[in-house]
């Protein structure tokens, strides 16, 4: 097992490394095509991983591959740790690499630097099974950082554009502002079980006396913890405030949009709370707090999405939301409901950006959908993907967004207390909002006219680009069936959350019955109205509204304070190097001695001027003064 | 059969810098035997490390000669792991510069060689050195052919730099030779080992402690004694400031490990805080300043105090770690961490202080505001450079992330806010180095030259190997880590006896 297991990760460095440094007479399809069975290779291992964690008696792998540090007092080792949770999490990440990998052959295939791109997402999904596997803290952290560095290098994919350069280097800096509390929460961890290991950590919570541990502002040290490592988990899963970098980083190529920001790497945050799940449920402040966030974001972004006008900006906003309900259920201490949500979004939402791109390759890199329309009679196959992924976002019944969200909603509905029920009444306003631009996007997009020029010259994408489409589409509609096996899914060292679940057709008719299809139905009705039959109602034109859709299209102002921020931090750099390390430092002390010392000789040079009489006269006033003293002593 | 393979270190480089300097003809011979004699350096202290025993805690190699008997001064030489380690560092990082230096042509090539060779020697014999004065004189004498190599090979303002940088450390010296002659007056020995034998009262230790810091806070250099250094930097040519960065910043450092804490340990640990304070200030401060420089090599120089900062932040700390969780791992922890910081950005400020220069070379211009789109015309050295600049910033899989981990999960032990603040550098790290690389790497091409600019094949193998070297530092640690273990459980025995 631990040969197989090592081999997963080693067949994707194999990959990074020989794509990355073929010289230019591997030819690009075929260089395309290794990195892809590659992948397909490590998937194969992975669904034998995931076989064997369920036929065997064993709940659990877990060991070492080498010691990263090991001096006495300290042990920190790269290894794995494989339960039912990380194993589905490995499929699920090399399924969609996989996908994204057959799909790229065919986007990338114009590009000039195609075997770079194949290098980067082959050192994603490496980093990204370092995290998934660990054992540990601090490999945790360092597949942390390794997929924000794909994702960093990949957002600048296209360099010689200002904005892509801009959007990587705001993607970074986030990242490293919750990094900063990420590693200030593992190193508090460490400070408390003198250990980065999962398995050591868990073990010991109940044997450490908490109450003995000092509490500031009326949070106790654990809560500290987990807050700091949950804002680690906002930069990367985009929660309000750290989400302001997900829209921009739609500048990368629309392959890792899927790949990176929706399906995988900003569903990071949600595996991570999950894995430490037993520590979380020790801290009721940081999970409300966790619960508040999620809540939010996934109301307020999804209103952002509704004004937006770029095809994968409205998929980004929509991602942010749907990572919003993940985080709320984490908030309520429903670990596996999360994940199956992280699940099937990371489906149906692969699904949708590959359309988005799909779209965009066949109009020539035009994102704007005010150009697009009708295209459903042109890109028939495309538009039943969108179509189907677009169910399963809305959560239409039977697909597979009815089973993770209504899901989410229950478990929300019945943890009742006053938080998660104003949580759920926002989750459920959220569904709503979801429904309104997610149909007003498929309304715009595939139905009406087209807006800009020929439509007879638009065509379908080669196959390359369908089958993949094709195959996620089955997966968005039939992964939610599995819901029993997340209900039962225990997460390591943490029990099963006791759920109501009367069986499926059971679950399906509560569901059907349930508030959410209310949202819908209206939701269906509005956008109908609005963006297929373009109907204008008088009485949504007010100033009230107005001004609140003006807001809202400001994306409520959250770029314009990071913009501050930066300008604040140069200014105190420039004001710091001039007025401080130039000014006092150097001018007034290094500089200033000299000049003193200067001035001082100066008035010393006097005395030794050369001119014979003026030492003479030294000479002679001197021995008068000495003798005038010695003479006062002697009387 | 015993071969004093430390003077063989020491003196090897030192005679033939002595010897080139009588021939000036032929650049080609001039080169073929510049980089073979750092080679053979190199092997020797590559044949070092593998015959170190690293469990013993003693000197080893030990070579011990009546110099001056009336002054009870001796020829003392000896090398535990982090000698050992230093040792290595140096010697790659010269023969890599001796490497680079033959892509150059310059002036007074012979000398400029020679200047060279004997810093090697002169830095081997820091770090070997065990008696006070012996280390004394190499590390005095190392300033003169760094103060050289700035004054005659320098940029426009090379005077000014030069003696800035030769009245600032020597100013430090001097305090050194105060301490060193105060001890022997009390303990009458110049040696190192008794040194650590010799116990003062808390008043001399203070006053010891102050003098001793301050020589070598200027050397590594810490907040606020460090303005020399950007402006040697400046001036310096690239050789001259890889070495700056690589080995001379990590003399002062030794010095603190060497001689300030294991020697003065209650003055150091009732002054702790100050200390504290000044590398935190390093750290955050200095970093926010390096933010906004335009030449590119002021960035890099802010940006070695910045980490400098770190390595003293872990020394520092260790009183407050004894005092709160009083285990020895604790400490020994805190000391690794500084000393792979120290290791780690040797190679990582090399790397980009030849990346810097060789742009500089091709461009003729540091300031960032000339350039941008490096990537469009030199694709294997702008990879190289983002690469160094991710190392820069403390990225997980590079060595500079091994030893910020440690520092940091240290100074939580020893206090929230230290933590804190040191935990900055994640962000303040990334800004400067990702905004340098987006403003000079990425973009449209600013000054279009049409040559080809690459890397040729001798600079493509220099910083593939660092590039290697920090990977590998970064993939596995351990074996450094391990190396070193011994020696520095063994520092630490010394400091906690006395406290």
């Amino acid at each position: 097992m631990e040969l197989l297991l090592l081999s997963i990760p080693l067949l994707l460095i194999i990959s990074t490394v020989l794509i990355g440094l073929s010289s230019n007479a591997l030819n690009k399809f075929y260089s395309g095509v290794i990195s892809t069975s590659l992948v397909f290779f490590a998937l194969i291992l992975s669904l034998v991983v995931l076989f064997s964690i369920y036929t065997s008696e064993n709940e659990l792998y877990y060991d070492n591959f080498y010691d990263w540090i090991s001096i006495s007092g300290l042990n920190i080792g790269i290894g794995y740790l494989i339960d039912k949770f990380s194993a589905i999490m490995l499929v699920v990440v090399l399924f969609i690499s996989f996908v994204v990998h057959v799909y790229s052959i065919g986007y990338m295939k114009d590009e000039e630097d195609f075997k770079r791109f194949f290098s980067y997402i082959a050192l994603f999904t490496f980093s990204m099974i370092l995290l998934v596997m660990s054992n540990n803290l601090i490999q945790l952290f360092i597949g942390w950082e390794g997929v924000g560095l794909v994702s960093y290098l990949l957002i600048g994919f296209f360099y010689k554009k200002n904005s892509a350069i801009k959007a990587n280097l705001k993607a970074f800096l986030i990242n490293r502002i919750g990094d900063m509390f990420f590693i200030l929460g593992i190193v508090m961890l460490y400070a408390l079980f003198d250990s980065f290991d999962y398995k050591t950590i868990f073990l010991n919570i109940d044997s450490i006396n908490f109450s003995n541990l000092e509490t500031y502002l009326g949070l106790s040290y654990i809560d500290f913890a987990c807050l700091f490592l949950f804002i680690g988990a906002m930069a990367k899963s985009a929660q309000i405030p750290l989400h302001v970098w997900l829209p921009d980083s739609m500048e990368g190529p629309t392959p890792i949009s899927a790949l990176i920001h929706a399906a995988t790497m900003v569903t990071a945050g949600i595996f991570m709370v999950g894995r430490l799940s037993p520590l979380y449920d020790l801290t009721e402040f940081t999970t409300d707090f966790i619960l508040i966030i999620g809540a939010s974001t996934a109301l307020f972004m999804g209103l952002i999405a509704i004004f937006e006008n770029d095809i994968k900006k409205v998929i980004a906003y929509s991602t942010i939301s749907q990572l919003g309900y993940m985080v709320s259920a984490l908030g309520i201490n429903a670990y596996t409901v999360s994940f199956f949500h992280l699940f099937t979004h990371a489906f149906f939402k692969a699904l949708l950006f590959l359309c988005a791109g799909s779209v965009i390759m066949s109009l020539h890199h035009n994102q704007d959908i005010r150009k697009m329309g009708g295209l459903k009679s042109r890109l028939p196959i495309t538009y039943a993907c969108f179509l189907i992924g677009t169910l399963c976002i809305i959560g239409f019944p039977l697909t597979s967004g009815f089973f993770s969200k209504d899901l989410i909603l229950e478990v929300m509905l019945y943890e009742g207390n006053t938080i998660s029920f104003v949580a759920y009444i926002m989750l459920l306003i959220a569904a709503l909002v979801t429904t309104i631009y997610s149909l007003r996007l498929l309304f715009i997009v595939f139905y009406g006219k087209y807006r800009d020029g020929d439509i007879e010259k638009i065509t379908e994408q080669s196959n390359l680009i369908l089958i993949p489409l094709v195959l996620l589409a089955i997966l968005s509609l039939t992964s939610g069936y599995v819901i029993k096996v997340f209900i039962d899914l225990p997460i390591f060292m943490n029990g099963i959350k006791d759920i109501h679940y009367g069986g499926m057709v059971t679950y399906i008719e509560h569901g059907i019955l349930s508030p959410a299809t209310l949202t819908l139905v209206i939701g269906f009705f509005i956008a109908k109205k609005i963006y297929k039959d373009n109907v204008k109602f008088s009485f949504l034109e007010n100033s009230f509204l107005d001004k609140t859709k003006y807001y809202i299209s400001t994306k409520y102002k959250f770029d314009e304070f990071f913009i501050y921020c930066s300008y604040i931090m140069k200014k105190t750099s420039e004001i710091l190097t001039k007025k401080f390390d130039i000014g006092v430092i150097d001018s007034l002390i290094v500089n200033g001695f000299p000049k003193k010392i200067n001035s001082f000789s100066k008035i010393l040079k006097v005395t030794s001027s050369g001119y014979l009489y003026h030492y003479a006269f030294t000479i002679v006033f001197s021995l008068v003064v000495i003798f005038g003293i010695i003479l006062t002593r002697v009387l | 059969m015993t071969i004093n393979i430390l003077s063989l270190l020491i003196w090897t480089p030192i005679i033939s810098g002595l010897l080139i300097l009588f021939y000036n003809k032929k650049v080609n011979i001039l080169n073929a035997y510049n980089i073979f004699i750092n080679f053979i350096v190199f092997l020797l202290s590559v044949f070092l490390l593998i015959s170190f025993n690293e469990n013993l805690s003693d000197f080893q190699f030990v070579e011990n000669i009546k110099w001056i008997p009336s002054l009870n001064i001796h020829y003392y030489l000896g090398v535990d792991a982090i000698s050992t380690l230093l040792i290595l560092l140096n010697t790659i990082i010269f023969l890599i510069v001796s490497i680079y230096n033959s892509t150059l042509s310059l002036k007074k090539t012979n000398q400029y060689y020679a200047s060279f060779l004997i810093a090697n020697g002169l830095t081997i014999g820091v770090f070997c050195a065990l008696d006070a004065i012996l280390f004394y004189i190499f590390f005095e004498a190392l300033l003169i052919p760094m103060f050289l190599i700035i004054g005659i090979w320098g940029g426009s303002n090379r005077i000014y730099a030069s003696i800035k940088f030769f009245i600032y450390t020597f100013l430090g010296s001097v305090l050194l030779l105060v301490s060193f002659l105060y001890i022997n007056s009390s303990i009458s020995s110049f040696n190192v080992t008794s040194f650590y034998d010799a116990n003062f009262s808390l008043v001399e230790q203070e006053w010891l402690f102050i003098a001793m810091a301050i020589a070598f806070a200027i050397k590594i250099p810490m907040f606020p004694f460090h303005t020399w250094l950007p402006d040697a930097h400046v001036e310096a040519p690239t050789s001259g400031s890889v070495v700056l960065a690589a080995i001379l910043l990590k003399v002062g450092a030794y010095g603190f490990i060497r001689f300030v804490l294991p020697v003065v340990p209650l003055g150091a640990m009732s002054l702790d805080i100050y200390f504290i304070i000044l590398s935190l200030i390093a750290i955050v401060y200095v970093g926010i300043i390096a933010i906004t420089q335009n030449d590119m090599k002021k960035l890099i120089a802010y940006s070695s105090i910045s980490h400098m900062g770190f390595v003293t932040l872990g020394f520092f700390i260790i009183f407050q770690l004894f005092d709160n969780t009083s285990s020895k791992e604790d400490l020994v922890i805190s000391l690794s961490g500084s000393m792979y910081q120290i290791i780690s950005h040797g190679f990582i400020s090399a790397a980009l202080f030849i990346c810097v220069g060789s742009i500089y070379d091709r461009y003729k211009t540091k300031k960032i505001s000339d350039l941008s789109g490096l990537l469009n015309q030199m694709p294997v050295y702008s990879w190289y450079f983002v690469f160094f600049a991710l190392a820069n910033c403390g990225l997980p899989g590079t060595s500079s992330f091994v030893g910020e981990l440690l520092i940091i999960m240290s100074a939580f032990k020893a206090s929230f806010t230290y933590a804190f603040l040191a935990s900055g550098t994640l962000i303040i790290s990334a800004v400067y180095s990702l905004w340098l690389v987006k403003r000079v790497i990425y973009g449209e091409v600013k000054i279009n030259l049409d040559e080809n600019l690459d890397a040729n094949t001798i600079e493509k193998f220099l910083l593939l190997t660092l590039a290697l070297i920090v990977l590998i530092l970064g993939i596995y640690p351990d074996y450094i880590m391990s190396f070193m273990n011994t020696t520095l459980q063994h520092i630490t025995e010394n400091i906690i006896i006395k406290l």
